[in-house]
């Protein structure tokens, strides 16, 4: 089987489980969709659910199903740490299980068995000390993968599209701005992207998908859709299988390529999606000399 | 320090000292007559706090041990002296060779190694410091991940598992996550991983607790939902082989301690009806009859005394026995002791205030 038929198949997958899932569609666990971060955000790595901030507020389990761990309190007993809170986990069908993290420790609802959708779960650890909010993580058992919950969800109206603050070349550690240079040598590139889509709060969320096209042929695509870890690797995006390290920046930017720009004029696009289909494009044309 | 400071804190000492005793004749189960608990010494925390940069004068020797309380840190030596005392606002990751401190900045935590005399050794790169089996990690920051560090700080090798962890546990040149669907992962010394393995057999998959034994050749695990189980498995060359299992009546849904002992035999779990006691062969299944809810577990291979403290709520009481599961008696501790440590056949115990220490002695 070629990569490529093994990219299909994985991508296949993905939609077939959100197809499986979607036909009983998970309600919002907490804040009627407010949510800070988006799959994929950086959040100290590829954020791999959603990030919910608000204080006190209440996480609702998103759809019927059945406790199957409860942690309360810092850590665990062989001291790796509960980071931001408490964690619950309940198992739906289709071997689908939410995880909610982040939780205020001592309101954790542990005595919970069968689950019903809307139970309360826990409070959000407040945002501020050893709190960084709650998070809600849709995990595909049987695959072994996270799923991009907005997905699984509900959707929500928005009407502002992804921001693109910047699109840099780099070749042998220098960068040019796309915006400020019109004159490239010819050579190998990787491209940077920098851009995020609003989230309900505000924040710098993710987008859920980016295009990168040269001359109007598509180069690159990705779909904030699964990530997954293979022998310790975080791997990104059931259609492009990239490793995190190789695509995600430390300081949050993607990175796309290499290209091999050859003399003469090259348009290089950039076209970022957000879940609600909302788009933002900007093109570049330069010289490569 | 003034004359009348110093009786006051003899005084102290001495009444504290007294105390301790009354209170082990008073509320002990009697132990058999072979064995006895000898108050040793208390320390004053108190008078003792210094600031984080400590002076050259506060030293400890190569027999420091750590302590964390909700207000204080720190080391002190076995014969009671007192090494370094800190002031904490937290919890503060603690080995008996470094401990890591934080710093509350814009944005984040900056966390930095320092030695058991509060000097810095490095700046972290961390997310979570904490210490497994006397090695520094640090944990992912959506709780799927590790990275372990050398003595100087230095990060070795992260891994990201598939998915959350629900357990934890090192021993030497292996660290092993339980994952919440279910499968037992291992990462050698370089990084890499040393086996996955689900042990499967329960209606739903999640690991509740796990131990690796202190020479990494044994793995205990308490696993799945409907029916669960324990789980041992055992190094075979490169691999990780099942070594024994046997189902369990608990209905757990929640973290479990499993703790495999360091004569690489036997292992200890939480049952709902107390301690169960296993061999990693399934030759011996006994119980001891402690309920808790979280406990430890220390032996003293030369005098065959195995020491367990066993927490329930806030209360905590020291247990000995003889493996496998020969009850010689049980001394509860006082209320609000946040710290117990127990080595060979010592016991350290104490909170904000104190540390004190008593030992099991054979007639």
């Amino acid at each position: 089987m070629s990569l490529r038929a093994v990219r299909v198949v994985a991508a296949g997958a993905v939609v077939l489980a959100a197809a499986i899932v979607s036909s009983f569609a998970f309600d919002w666990p907490a804040d009627s969709g407010r949510y800070r971060f988006s799959f994929g955000s950086p959040r100290d790595g590829f954020k791999r659910g959603l990030e919910f901030g608000s204080s006190g507020g209440i996480v609702r389990a998103a759809d019927d199903g059945e406790l199957t761990f409860a942690a309360s309190g810092r850590s665990l007993p062989g001291g790796y740490p509960l980071i931001g809170g408490s964690m619950v986990v309940v198992s739906h069908a289709s071997q689908i299980s939410t995880i909610y993290a982040g939780l205020e420790p001592g309101s954790v609802s542990s005595y919970l068995r069968n689950v019903r959708k809307g139970d309360i779960i826990g409070r959000i650890e407040p945002v501020g000390g050893l709190g960084r909010g709650a998070a809600f993580y849709a995990y595909d058992a049987k695959e072994r993968r996270y799923i991009n919950p907005l997905i699984l969800m509900p959707s929500l109206s928005d009407d502002k599209p992804p921001v693109i603050r910047s699109a840099i070349l780099v070749s042998d550690g220098k960068e040019t701005a796309l915006a400020a240079s019109k004159v490239v040598k010819q050579g190998s590139y990787l491209l940077l992207v920098d851009a995020f889509d609003p989230s309900p709060t505000g924040e710098q969320a993710a987008p859920y998908e980016v295009r990168v096209m040269l001359d109007g042929s598509e180069r690159d695509r990705v779909l904030y859709d699964a990530a997954w870890a293979e022998g310790g690797r975080s791997t990104l995006f059931s259609g492009a299988r990239l490793g995190e390290h190789e695509y995600l920046a430390s300081d949050g930017r993607m990175r796309f390529g290499p290209y091999v720009l050859a003399r003469g004029r090259v348009v290089i696009s950039v076209v970022v999606g957000d879940f609600a289909g909302n788009k933002r494009e900007q093109t570049y044309s330069i010289i490569v000399q | 320090m003034s004359e009348g400071k110093g009786r006051r804190k003899i005084f102290t000492v001495l009444v504290a000292v007294v105390l301790i005793a009354v209170y082990f004749f008073v509320f002990s189960e009697p132990l058999r007559p072979e064995l006895s608990a000898a108050p040793r010494w208390t320390i004053d925390l108190s008078a003792s706090v210094a600031s984080a940069e400590a002076s050259a004068q506060d030293r400890v020797d190569a027999s420091a041990v750590s302590f964390s309380t909700a207000s204080r840190f720190g080391y002190f030596g076995t014969d009671g002296s007192i090494g370094f005392v800190g002031e904490a606002t937290g919890p503060v990751p603690m080995s008996d060779s470094s401990y890591v401190s934080a710093e509350l900045v814009p944005g984040g935590t900056n966390y930095s190694l320092r030695s058991p005399v509060g000097a810095r050794v490095a700046e972290l790169d961390a997310s979570a410091p904490f210490y497994s089996s006397g090695r520094l990690f640090s944990a992912q920051a959506d709780g799927s991940g590790v990275a372990a560090y050398d003595g100087k700080g230095n990060r070795l090798w992260s891994y990201t598992f598939p998915c959350q962890l629900s357990a934890f546990s090192a021993g030497e040149g292996l660290a092993v996550g339980g994952t919440v669907d279910g499968w037992l992962e291992g990462v050698d010394s370089g990084g890499r991983r040393a086996f996955s393995f689900a042990p499967g057999g329960s209606r739903l998959q999640v690991v509740l607790g796990l131990g690796v034994s202190r020479s990494g050749n044994w793995i205990a695990a308490v696993t799945g939902v409907d029916r669960q189980r324990l789980v041992v498995l055992g190094r075979g060359g490169a691999d990780y082989r099942v070594a024994s299992h046997r189902y369990l009546d608990s209905d757990y849904r929640e973290p479990v301690r499993v703790v495999v002992l360091d004569d690489d035999r036997h292992v200890l779990y939480r049952r709902a009806d107390g301690i169960g006691v296993w061999s990693v062969d399934g030759a011996v299944d006994e119980l001891l009859p402690v309920k808790a809810d979280d406990f430890d577990v220390s032996l003293d291979a030369e005098r065959g005394l195995a020491l367990l403290v066993a927490r329930r709520g806030k209360k905590a009481e020291v247990v000995a026995f003889r493996l496998p599961a020969t009850l010689l008696g049980r001394v509860p501790l006082p209320d609000g002791s946040e710290y117990v440590r127990l080595i060979g056949s010592s016991v350290y115990f104490g909170s904000g205030d104190s540390i004190s220490r008593f030992d099991f002695m054979e007639e």
